[in-house]
C-alpha cells in the first residue's frame, strides 16, 4: 500500500512493463503450475466426495456444512489458536530479550547467539523425538529438573491438560533463537546516533527503549508476528512426532486433524474443505496485520530513517 | 516481560551489569541446548542399559552405537540429498524473490497490486492442501523420486517475495533514478544497485530458505520413494519407524542427523550475521 | 571482506545447481531389467527376511529385480492410494488386513486367478478365514502372507522381584489385577500392566487392543453381518469397566505410555508375536508369553492380525513377474522358511502341520506356541470399507472413558451413536 504513494504517476512506462515481464514471467509460470493449479484442484475437491483414489461426485457445500457440526473440528480450531497464541506470546518477547542481551559487544556474544539459534536449525523430527523422551513423566529430564527444585512435574504428554503446554514449549524453543536473530539484525540496524542524541537529551534507559528501540523494531516485530502466526497455525510435524494429537484430542491441531481426515480416513473432500477454512482464517489474520504494518509499522520505520 | 533497555554496546554498562547479563544469557543458552547434550549422552550409553535417572554429561562412551546406526541407515546419502536440494531451493528462492520483489516495489504495471495480493494470499495456503494435487502433477511430469520433484515446486516463495519487496522499498529511490540518468537499464538497476544494497535481506532470506528446505517434511515424504532419494528428515523418520524401541540407537541416529548441520551452521553463522550487522537492515 | 563473501556464495550456489542437474539426470536413467518395487512397512526380522527372499528370487531370475522398499506404517496406505490414483503404483505391496476392505474395492489391484490356475497354485491351502481378506466379488486380488494374534508378554525379572512365580503368569482378569498391583511401584517407575491407550493417527491401536476383552466378555464390535455395533450391552459394559479400572481404580496401568514394557517399565503387556524378535534383541530382561487373561465366566479370545500381499495393475510384463514372485514367496516351502525367520504364524495348513515347522518352534522359540495355539480363538475385524472410520470413532470415545472423563455407559452409548452414523452413511 505504501508503494502506491511512492508511485503516484499516472500511466505505465514501457520499460517498466518490459522489465516486469522479464522478472515475473518465470515466477508466474512456476507459481501457476505448482501453486495455482493444485489450489484450484483442491477447491474442486472440497466440493466433492472422494472414493478410492479418485473423485466420485460433487456434493456441493455439504463438506463445509459438515464441519460446523463436527465437534472435533471446533476442538482442533481451538487447539490451534491456543498453540499459535502460546508460541507467539512466548517466543517473541523472549526472542527480543535475548536479542537485547546479545546486542552488546563482548567476546562470547557470537557463541551465545549460535547456541540460542541451534534449535531452529534442528530437524523437527529429531527435536520431536528427543523432547518426547525429555517429557517422560518418570525419568524425563524435565521432571527430573523439577524434582530437584521440589516440584512434582505433571505427566506432560500423557496428560490432556499438559500435553499442549509441552508442545507449545517445544514450539517456542524452536522459534526463540530465530526470532532473536532477526531482532538482533533489526537492533543493529538502529542508527547509533539516535541513541547518542537521546543520551544528550538525558533520556533514561527505559525512555530510550520505549521511544527509539521499540518504534524502530516495529517492522521487524510485524514481520516476525506474521511469520509466527502463519507457521504456528500450520504446525504439523512437531505434533505429529510428539503426540499424534492426543491425549483426548488435546493437541489435535487443525493440520493434524486435516491429515487424519485425508490420509487416515481418505475423506479428501472433507479434508480439502477444512484446508480452505484454515486458509481463510490465516488469510484474514494476515491481511489485518499486513494492513496495520503497511500503514503503521513500515511507515514509522521509513520516517525514522 | 522485563524488557529492560540496553544500549548498543557495553561501554554504557557498568561491569557488574554486563556480568549479570552474561550470566543470564549463559543460563538461558544452557537451558536451550540441554536437549542436545542429553541426546549425545544417551546415544553413547550401552544398548541394553536399564533406565536410570537422566544426566546431561556422558559417562559411557559406546561409539559402537554410531557404527550400528550408520550401518542401519545410509545417512551420508541422506545428507548428500538434503544438501543438494537445500542449496538449489535457496538459490531458486533468492532469484525468484528478488526479481518479483523488484517488480512489485519498483516497477509500475497494470494489475501489480492485485498480483502482489495473490502472492501474499498464497503465503498462507496450508501446504497439505496442495499436497495431493501437487503429487499428481509432479508424478505426471515424471518427477517423483527425482531432485527436480523435490526442488522445482519449492523455488517460488511468496514469503521471500514479500520480504524482498519490503526490503527494496526501504532503499532510497533516488539511487535508481540516478542510475537511470547514467543510462542503466531497468534490469541493470536490480542487479547493480538494488541487490548489493539488499544484501542483508538476502542473507535473511537465505536463512529462511535454508531452514525451510532443511526442515521440509511432508513434501519429501510424498515426493520420494527409494531410500536413495530420502532427505535427512525422511531418513530419520524411517529410522524412528524401524528402531523406535531402541532409544540408544535412535539417539545415535538423531545426533547423526543433527550434529553436522550444527557444525556447518556454527561455521557459517558468523558470516551471515556479520553481513546483517555491518550493513544493517537500513541498507 | 564483503565482496569475496558474496562471490564465494555465488560460486557455492552455482556448484550446487550444477550438482543438482548432474545427479538429477543420473537418477533418471539406468533401468533395463524388470524392476519390481515392493513396498512394505516391516522392520527387524521381517525386514531382513524380505531382503533375503528378494535376493534369492533375483538370483533365480536374473532378468527381474525385486526391490523391497520400506515405507513407515502410517504412510504406506496413503502412498499406495496416491500413487494408484496417479497411475504409478509400485509393482507389489503388503497391507494390513484392516486395510483390505478398502483396497479390495479399489480398481487398482491385479486379479490373480488366471495366473493361479495356469501355475496350478494351491490357493485352498490358505486358511479360509484369511482368504476373506483376499477375495472380492469372486476375484482373488491378494494372498495371505502373515497372520498373528495378540497374547500377554510378561517380564520374568520383574515377576521375581515382586515375589511372583515367573512361570505362572495371570490367567484371569482378577489375577491380572492382583499381579498388577504387586508389580506396580508407587513412585511411577514401574506399572504392572501396559495397555495401549493412544488414539494416534487412526485409533486402530487402541481399538484392536480393546476388542479382545469385548469378545471375551461375550460382546462384539460389529454384529448382524457388520451392520450395527454389538458392544453397548451388559457384556460390553463389563469389558470396558474392567479396562477402565486398570487405569482409574486399580491404577495398575499408566495412560499414554508407549513402549513401557520394552524399556522395562511395565511388567506385562499385550502384543503380537513379532515383538518376540524385536525384544529379544533389545531388552536386557527375561520375558515369557501367555494367553490373554479372560474372566472365569467368559471365554478365551484374541484379535487376529496379519498382512496380505498383492500386485497392482501395471503393465503385462511387470504384472506377470510380480504374480510369479508372490506365488513363489507364498509357496509352502518358502512359507516355512519365512515363518522360521520372522516368527510369523502360518497362513497355510500345510505349514502349520509340517513337522519341520512344529519341530522348529519347539526347539527355538517355545514362546511362539502360545500364539499358534491361540489362533483358534482369534476373531477377525470387520473387512468393510467403513472399518477405519468406525475404529477411529470408537477409539476416541473409549479414550475418554480411559481418562475417566465419561462413564463407561456414556462412552458405549456415544460410540454406538457414532458408529451407527458411520454405517448409515456407508449404506
Amino acid at each position: 500500500m505504501q508503494a502506491k504513494s511512492y508511485w503516484s504517476k499516472s500511466g505505465y512506462r514501457k520499460d517498466d512493463i518490459r522489465a516486469a515481464f522479464i522478472c515475473l514471467a518465470p515466477v508466474i509460470l512456476i507459481f501457476a503450475a505448482f501453486y495455482m493449479l493444485p489450489m484450484i484442484y483442491s477447491a474442486v475437491l472440497s466440493l466433492a466426495e472422494w472414493g478410492m483414489g479418485s473423485m466420485t461426485g460433487f456434493v456441493g457445500f455439504s463438506n463445509y456444512l459438515a464441519m460446523f457440526k463436527d465437534p472435533y473440528f471446533w476442538n482442533s480450531l481451538q487447539v490451534t489458536l491456543v498453540y499459535t497464541l502460546g508460541v507467539t506470546v512466548l517466543s517473541l518477547p523472549l526472542g527480543l530479550l535475548v536479542a537485547l542481551g546479545l546486542n552488546v559487544k563482548i567476546p562470547l556474544s557470537n557463541l551465545w547467539r549460535s547456541l540460542y539459534f541451534t534449535p531452529s536449525v534442528t530437524a523437527t523430527v529429531a527435536a520431536g523425538i528427543v523432547w518426547t523422551r525429555l517429557f517422560d513423566p518418570y525419568d524425563g529430564l524435565v521432571n527430573h529438573l523439577l524434582r530437584v527444585v521440589g516440584i512434582r512435574g505433571p505427566a506432560w504428554l500423557s496428560s490432556p491438560e499438559w500435553a499442549l503446554v509441552a508442545v507449545i514449549l517445544v514450539g517456542a524453543w524452536k522459534r526463540l533463537g530465530f526470532n532473536a536473530m532477526i531482532y538482533l539484525a533489526g537492533l543493529q540496524g538502529v542508527p547509533g546516533e539516535l541513541y547518542e542524541a537521546a543520551l544528550v537529551d538525558g533520556a533514561n534507559a527505559w525512555q530510550r527503549f520505549a521511544h527509539i528501540t521499540c518504534p524502530l523494531l516495529l517492522p521487524t516485530t510485524w514481520l516476525l508476528l506474521i511469520m509466527c502466526v502463519i507457521d504456528s497455525f500450520q504446525v504439523f510435524d512437531l505434533v505429529h512426532v510428539m503426540t499424534s494429537g492426543g491425549p483426548m484430542s488435546s493437541t489435535e491441531v487443525m493440520g493434524l486433524y486435516l491429515y487424519r481426515q485425508a490420509f487416515g480416513l481418505f475423506h479428501m473432500g472433507y479434508a480439502s474443505a477444512i484446508a480452505w477454512v484454515i486458509f481463510l482464517l490465516v488469510f484474514i489474520a494476515t491481511l489485518v496485520q499486513w494492513k496495520v504494518s503497511g500503514s503503521g509499522g513500515a511507515g514509522a520505520y521509513g520516517e525514522a530513517r | 516481560m522485563g524488557k529492560h533497555a540496553r544500549g548498543r554496546s557495553s561501554r554504557k554498562h557498568p561491569l557488574w551489569k554486563a556480568i549479570i547479563i552474561q550470566a543470564l544469557l549463559l543460563a538461558g543458552a544452557l537451558l536451550v541446548i540441554s536437549p542436545f547434550l542429553w541426546t549425545i549422552t544417551t546415544s553413547l550409553k550401552p544398548i541394553k542399559s536399564t533406565f536410570e535417572p537422566p544426566y546431561l554429561l556422558p559417562v559411557h562412551f559406546v561409539w559402537q552405537n554410531y557404527v550400528d546406526a550408520w550401518q542401519a541407515a545410509p545417512f551420508p546419502q541422506y545428507y548428500l540429498n538434503t544438501v543438494i536440494v537445500t542449496l538449489a531451493i535457496m538459490v531458486g528462492q533468492i532469484l525468484t524473490s528478488a526479481m518479483s520483489g523488484y517488480a512489485f516495489s519498483r516497477l509500475s504495471f497494470p494489475g501489480r497490486d492485485a498480483l502482489f495480493l495473490v502472492f501474499l494470499g498464497t503465503m498462507m495456503v496450508p501446504f497439505y492442501v496442495l499436497v495431493i494435487p501437487l503429487f499428481l502433477l509432479v508424478d505426471r511430469i515424471g518427477w517423483v523420486d527425482t531432485y527436480w520433484g523435490l526442488i522445482i515446486p519449492r523455488i517460488v516463495s511468496p514469503f521471500g517475495i514479500f520480504l524482498m519487496r519490503q526490503s527494496f522499498l526501504s532503499i532510497p529511490k533516488e539511487l535508481d533514478e540516478a542510475a537511470l540518468i547514467d543510462g542503466c537499464s531497468k534490469m541493470g538497476i536490480l542487479w547493480r544497485i538494488i541487490m548489493p544494497l539488499a544484501k542483508p535481506a538476502i542473507s535473511t532470506l537465505s536463512i529462511f530458505a535454508f531452514l525451510f528446505a532443511w526442515n521440509d517434511y511432508l513434501w519429501p515424504m510424498i515426493a520420494t520413494r527409494s531410500p536413495e532419494m530420502y532427505t535427512v528428515q525422511i531418513g530419520l523418520r524411517t529410522f524412528m519407524g524401524k528402531y523406535g524401541t531402541q532409544w540408544v540407537l535412535l539417539m545415535a541416529g538423531v545426533a547423526t542427523s543433527t550434529i553436522p548441520v550444527l557444525i556447518l551452521f556454527f561455521a557459517a553463522q558468523s558470516q551471515v550475521v556479520e553481513g546483517i550487522a555491518t550493513s544493517g537492515l537500513k541498507g | 571482506m564483503r565482496r569475496p563473501v558474496s562471490r564465494s556464495l555465488v560460486a557455492v550456489i552455482l556448484t550446487g545447481l550444477l550438482l543438482t542437474m548432474v545427479f538429477g539426470s543420473l537418477v533418471a536413467h539406468a533401468k533395463d531389467e524388470i524392476v519390481l518395487e515392493f513396498w512394505h512397512y516391516w522392520d527387524g526380522n521381517n525386514a531382513r527376511a524380505v531382503e533375503e527372499f528378494a535376493a534369492a528370487y533375483n538370483e533365480l531370475n536374473p532378468d527381474v529385480k525385486v526391490k523391497p522398499i520400506f515405507v513407515p506404517t502410517g504412510e504406506l496406505l496413503p502412498k499406495l492410494e496416491a500413487t494408484a490414483a496417479a497411475g504409478k503404483p509400485p509393482a507389489m505391496a503388503i497391507a494390513d488386513i484392516a486395510w483390505m476392505g478398502r483396497l479390495l474395492r479399489s480398481d487398482a489391484l491385479l486379479p490373480m486367478d488366471a495366473y493361479i490356475e495356469e501355475k496350478g497354485f494351491d490357493i485352498d491351502d490358505f486358511y479360509p478365514s484369511l482368504l476373506e481378506y483376499s477375495r472380492y466379488q469372486g476375484q482373488t486380488l491378494a494372498l495371505p502372507i502373515t497372520t498373528n494374534n495378540l497374547a500377554l508378554f510378561y517380564n520374568k525379572d520383574l515377576f521375581r522381584a515382586a515375589g511372583l512365580d515367573p512361570d505362572s503368569p495371570p490367567t484371569t482378569w482378577d489375577e491380572l489385577v492382583e499381579y498388577g498391583k504387586k508389580l506396580t511401584k508407587a513412585d511411577g517407575s514401574i506399572f504392572g500392566f501396559e495397555m495401549y491407550s493412544q488414539v494416534d493417527e487412526t485409533g486402530e491401536g487402541l481399538t484392536w487392543n480393546l476388542q479382545p476383552y469385548l469378545w471375551q466378555a461375550g460382546a462384539d464390535f460389529l454384529t448382524d453381518s457388520y451392520s450395527r455395533p454389538g458392544f453397548n450391552n451388559e457384556e460390553g459394559e463389563k469389558a470396558l469397566q474392567f479396562v477402565v479400572d486398570l487405569f482409574q481404580k486399580e491404577k495398575v496401568a499408566g495412560l499414554a505410555r508407549k513402549d513401557s514394557f520394552g524399556m522395562g517399565r511395565a511388567a506385562m503387556v499385550v502384543n503380537g508375536p513379532w515383538m518376540i524378535g524385536i525384544w529379544q534383541d533389545s531388552v536386557s530382561f527375561e520375558f515369557g508369553t501367555a494367553p490373554i487373561p479372560y474372566p472365569e465366566w467368559g471365554k478365551p479370545a484374541t484379535n487376529m492380525g496379519g498382512e496380505q500381499i498383492f500386485a497392482f495393475r501395471t503393465d503385462a510384463a511387470r504384472e506377470a513377474a510380480a504374480v510369479d514372485f508372490l506365488m513363489w514367496l507364498t509357496s509352502t516351502e518358502n512359507m516355512i522358511k519365512w515363518d522360521q525367520k520372522t516368527g510369523a504364524l502360518p497362513v497355510k495348513a500345510s505349514v502349520a502341520s509340517s513337522s519341520e515347522y512344529r519341530g522348529f518352534i519347539e526347539d527355538t522359540e517355545p514362546r511362539l506356541l502360545v500364539f499358534v495355539d491361540q489362533q483358534r480363538h482369534a476373531h477377525a475385524r470387520p473387512p468393510i470399507p467403513e472399518y477405519a472410520d468406525c475404529s477411529l470413532a470408537f477409539a476416541k470415545e473409549m479414550e475418554k472413558a480411559y481418562y475417566g472423563r465419561v462413564s463407561v455407559k456414556e462412552a458405549l452409548i456415544n460410540a454406538e451413536q457414532a458408529l451407527l452414523a458411520i454405517l448409515e452413511k456407508g449404506r
